[in-house]
Parts: C-alpha cells; sequence; structure tokens
C-alpha cells in the first residue's frame, strides 16, 4: 500500500492515459452509431454553436465592408459600365425567350434527375489547424445518413451552376452531423477530367488546396481542366463538380502523374451547405 | 476558481473558439484559446484541476468535431498536469509564465498530435506543419496568452494569507 500512496498520482495519470488511447484506438475505425453521451453533448451544443456561428459571420462581413469603402468608388464605375453591358445583353435575352421551348425542356430533365436536397447551416469549425471538419445542423431527424454526400451550388462559368463537393458525413446525431471536408487531410475522392474522361485520385492537404495523381501517366491532362467526382469506391455520388487543375507536375521516376487542383468550393466562407439523400 | 468558474470558462472558451475564433485566422492560422485556457487554469489551480480541466476541454472537443476521439484529450489532459506541476516552485505573477507555458505546450501539442496522426496512419508532413503552423501558432498564442491570463485572472482570488498550517 505504501507504494501505491506514493506514486499514487502518477498512477492515475498514466491509467487515465491508458484509457484515453485504447478510446483512440477503437474511436478511429468508421463507427455505425454515437453513443449517447456524445449524442447528449452535439445536441446540447449544436443549436448554441449555430447561433453564434451566424452572429461571428455577421460581425465579419461588416468588418469586411468597412475595408472596401475605398473600393466603393472604383466599383460604382465599374458598375456602371456594366450595366450598360448588361441592358445590352438583356435584349438579346428576350430575343431568346422565343425560341426558350428546349431550354425549358432541358430544366425540366435536369430536375427529375436531379437528387434530394436538404438544405443544411454550418454550426461550428474544428478548432486548430489540422483538420478541416465541421458540424452542421441538421442530422438523423431530418433524414440524414452516414456517408451523405455534403455540397454546394457552384457557378462554374455565367449563368451554369454545378453541384459542388464540400464533403461528407460521417456521423450523425440527432440534430446535428460532424462533415469531412474534401480538403481534409484523411480524404481521398476519386475523379474524372472531364475533357478526356481520364481518371485518378486527389486527397486533401493542409494548404487547402487538392493534391493527387492520374492512373494514366500518359494521361493528357493541363491547367484549366474541370475534374468531376467519378464515383468509383461508393464513397462520394459521380457527376460532382471538384475543381481545376492548377498544376501537373510530371517526375520521370514517378510512374504517375501528378496534379494539385483548387477546389471549386470556397471553404473559408462556407455558410450555408446541401446533403444528397441517398 | 471553484468549479463553477472553470466549467463556465471552459464552455465559453468551447462555443467561441468553434464559432468566432475562426475568423481571425492570420496567415490561415488560428490561435488555439483551448491550450492557452488550459495552460491558465493549471498554472493558478495546480496538478490535478489542470489535469481534469484539461481532459474536460479536449474530451469536448473531440467529442463533437474530431472522429479518433481521445487525440487532443490526451494532449490536454498533459499538458494540464505538467503545467501545473509549477506551482509553487514558479512566481505566479509574472507573465513570463504564462506566456513561456504557453509557448512550449503549443510545440509539444503539435509534436504530440504528429505522432498520433502517425501512427494512425495520416500522411502529414512535418516539415509542412512545422514551417506553416507551428511558428505563426506559437507566436498568436504566446500574445493570446497575455490577454487571456489577464482576463481569466479576475476570476482567481489572491491566496489570503495564512499563518496556521492548513
Amino acid at each position: 500500500m505504501l507504494f501505491f500512496k506514493k506514486y499514487k498520482n502518477r498512477m492515475i495519470v498514466s491509467l487515465i492515459a491508458i484509457i484515453l488511447i485504447v478510446i483512440i484506438g477503437v474511436t478511429n475505425s468508421e463507427r455505425l452509431k454515437l453513443t449517447a453521451m456524445e449524442r447528449f453533448l452535439g445536441n446540447a451544443f449544436s443549436p448554441i454553436q449555430k447561433f453564434i456561428f451566424s452572429i461571428g459571420r455577421n460581425v465579419y462581413e461588416f468588418f469586411g465592408s468597412i475595408k472596401n469603402i475605398s473600393n466603393l468608388m472604383e466599383e460604382n464605375e465599374e458598375l456602371k459600365l456594366k450595366v450598360a453591358k448588361l441592358e445590352e445583353e438583356n435584349r438579346r435575352y428576350e430575343d431568346l425567350i422565343g425560341k426558350s421551348e428546349y431550354i425549358i425542356n432541358e430544366k425540366k430533365l435536369l430536375e427529375s434527375t436531379n437528387y434530394k436536397l436538404i438544405p443544411a447551416q454550418v454550426a461550428g469549425k474544428e478548432p486548430g489547424n489540422w483538420f478541416n471538419r465541421f458540424t452542421i445542423d441538421k442530422g438523423s431527424n431530418d433524414g440524414i445518413e452516414k456517408g451523405d454526400t455534403v455540397i454546394q451550388a457552384v457557378e462554374v462559368d455565367e449563368e451554369i451552376v454545378l453541384e459542388g463537393v464540400v464533403g461528407r458525413v460521417v456521423e450523425v446525431g440527432d440534430n446535428w452531423s460532424k462533415v469531412i471536408s474534401i480538403i481534409d487531410e484523411n480524404n481521398n475522392i476519386s475523379f474524372k477530367v472531364i475533357r478526356t474522361q481520364d481518371g485518378g485520385i486527389v486527397s486533401g492537404s493542409l494548404d487547402g488546396n487538392l493534391n493527387g495523381y492520374l492512373f494514366d501517366s500518359k494521361a493528357d491532362v493541363m491547367k484549366g481542366d474541370k475534374l468531376f467526382s467519378s464515383g468509383l469506391g461508393g464513397v462520394y455520388l459521380p457527376d460532382l463538380y471538384i475543381g481545376e487543375i492548377t498544376d501537373v507536375i510530371k517526375e520521370d521516376e514517378d510512374l504517375t502523374k501528378k496534379i494539385k487542383v483548387k477546389p471549386a468550393v470556397d471553404f473559408k466562407k462556407l455558410y450555408k451547405v446541401y446533403v444528397i439523400l441517398d | 476558481m471553484s468549479v463553477l468558474t472553470i466549467s463556465i470558462i471552459i464552455i465559453i472558451n468551447f462555443i467561441l473558439q468553434s464559432t468566432i475564433v475562426p475568423y481571425f485566422d492570420i496567415f490561415n492560422v488560428v490561435p488555439n484559446t483551448s491550450l492557452i485556457v488550459v495552460v491558465v487554469i493549471a498554472i493558478s489551480n495546480g496538478k490535478i484541476v489542470g489535469a481534469i480541466s484539461g481532459l474536460i476541454v479536449g474530451l469536448l472537443s473531440d467529442v463533437i468535431f474530431s472522429v479518433p476521439i481521445g487525440i487532443n484529450s490526451f494532449i490536454y489532459f498533459f499538458i494540464g498536469y505538467l503545467v501545473g506541476m509549477t506551482e509553487n516552485k514558479l512566481s505566479r505573477e509574472s507573465i513570463l509564465l504564462p506566456i513561456s507555458m504557453t509557448i512550449l505546450s503549443t510545440v509539444g501539442y503539435h509534436l504530440l498530435y504528429y505522432l498520433f496522426t502517425f501512427f494512425l496512419g495520416y500522411e502529414i508532413s512535418i516539415r509542412y506543419i512545422m514551417k506553416n503552423i507551428v511558428i505563426f501558432e506559437t507566436i498568436y498564442n504566446a500574445l493570446l496568452s497575455v490577454i487571456l491570463s489577464k482576463l481569466l485572472a479576475r476570476f482567481i482570488k489572491a491566496p489570503s494569507i495564512r499563518f496556521s498550517k492548513k
């Protein structure tokens, strides 16, 4: 007993350390359900976080607009020019409306094949600089399941709006879910280059871009090519927009071609997202 | 500090850190206010309170945000314990104590985190982290620790002078 008394503190500390390491090991693999405690904590914190997160965003935007006051004059001039241009364009579009029947059909088709979407709001971001995870304010009560893909509407060219991949749901609570974004270190996504249909895999990196490689080292890809998810592996749904290639690196000793990709979604300004229900 | 003040500080810090603090990034690096809070609590309350509050701070952020649960808890637990060991050995009044402890524990946090992610099989380059995260975060945290320790010092009651043994 003397031994125990002498080293009591140290023994408790090492015991807790061992328990924590075991927990890390157990929870690192994919789990099916959250424990009751996690559920409770998440349910309690998610609404508060959501509320304060939106306050923070408003404050941020307010200061942002003050910063931009000096640019307002310039912007005004630019806008005047743009209005003139748009008015002219408007006339052309009125012309187009006459032959709009096929466009309407196309839209209908798009709508009918579209996924079932649930709007959600970002509730909190993971503290720290290592990973890019966040929580959203919708959970199993709204029908969200583990593995669902999270997207955001992204404007590619003028007038063309696509589904840009944000990430995927990894764990679901009652009114909240954890989402891992595609720029997270621990996340891989298989893609295809829309122009040449070449495939490959990109994964997140710490600097907020995506790094990846092509399966075919002779693939003809170049800067500016657009990447879509290919759906291989079944983790992400196919045909979602990932981003644009910013750099192609060819190394002779490597059998693969490496690429750097700029994601289409602006992860710094993530606020409203959509969850695709399978 | 009473249990109530400590838990309120921890909860408020957690909510603010996951909502407001990400907007105050400098060079894409956000400060780790949890770490500073654990350091300050440990300095003024000793190793046992420090370790327990570190454990709670870590568990909160692990349960809500990260997938392997326990990494942050482990690191904050030890930071709280080790920093708390300085109680009664170093002058608590000096502002240098929280600063130096914050610097040490920020570096220690990232080294331990790297160790864990390494064994969990994540491919992360330590050089990139050192260059782009650790340096800036250490400076940022050190500056913030001055403000936070002054702020939290209000909640710490000055020990009344006693001549008899406890």
